[in-house]
């Protein structure tokens, strides 16, 4: 499964998202399933407030498909637990959710953060799981 | 007779609410041929079917996404208006989408 991060989902409906090229180019190498967090929903509609645009964000959801998926309950004691690790960075609660199931999935993230390569890591210290993607 | 139940032995499977399981499909002349041959082979069309039914399925999952129709489609369905709204943050600047999050929030308390 890969893990739908906000910007790509934002990209993907957006036409004049400044990603919205290089993500259509990425989304013909990518095979599902794909799966999406309640909090990256959450995101994307706050920066999608458009209700064309969140009509493409529904179409796209069903079309992809995209799985709804959240980490096993309780979950907040890794997910917190994490976002005091890094605090010093301030991350947020949608890295930390992505990060977390990342690790306890063994699913790829696919973002353009660069965070989640320079700044993040598993709760065990390794690198991210990203979806290796070009330029 | 309860008017709200059919006269027929299959009953069970039109008028109770549960989602249907049992589908007509159209065929051609050319794939009733085809089904009958199966069938001529001891192949039942409902063994077909529900092999058909799940490989495509997972194709549908694991296969390639067409992304070109797919984009075409959201636009298509549902094109930007000529008074789109004004742009927003870049979704991968984690610092703006915060600020323009938490102007929402104070926006509508």
């Amino acid at each position: 499964m890969i893990l739908l991060d906000t910007n790509v989902l934002v990209a993907l409906v957006d036409e004049r998202d400044r990603l919205h090229k290089k993500v259509v180019r990425d989304l013909r190498k990518q095979r599902g399933p794909f799966g999406v967090t309640g909090v990256v929903l959450s995101e994307a509609c706050f920066l999608l407030e458009a209700p064309y645009l969140r009509q493409r964000l529904t179409l796209l959801l069903d079309r992809l498909p995209a799985t709804p998926v959240e980490p096993d309950a309780p979950w907040w004691r890794d997910v917190f637990g994490w976002l005091e690790h890094f605090a010093e960075h301030t991350p947020d609660l949608c890295d930390a959710q992505l990060v977390v199931l990342s690790a306890r999935l063994s699913a790829p993230i696919w973002t353009y953060d660069a965070e989640f390569r320079q700044v993040w890591r598993n709760p065990d210290g390794k690198p991210v799981a990203l979806v290796p993607l070009r330029g | 007779m309860d008017p709200g139940r059919l006269d027929v032995n299959t009953s069970r499977i039109y008028n109770e609410p549960v989602p249907s399981r049992l589908f007509n499909v159209r065929l051609s002349p050319e794939d009733a041929l085809l089904v009958e041959r199966l069938r001529a082979r001891g192949i039942p069309l409902a063994e077909v079917m529900r092999r058909a039914v799940r490989r495509e399925a997972a194709e549908l999952v694991d296969g390639p996404v067409n992304a070109d129709a797919l984009i075409k489609d959201l636009l298509a369905q549902f094109p930007t208006p000529a008074a789109a709204p004004e742009r927003r943050p870049d979704a991968t600047d984690r610092h703006a989408v915060r600020k323009h999050i938490r102007k929402r929030l104070r926006a509508t308390r």
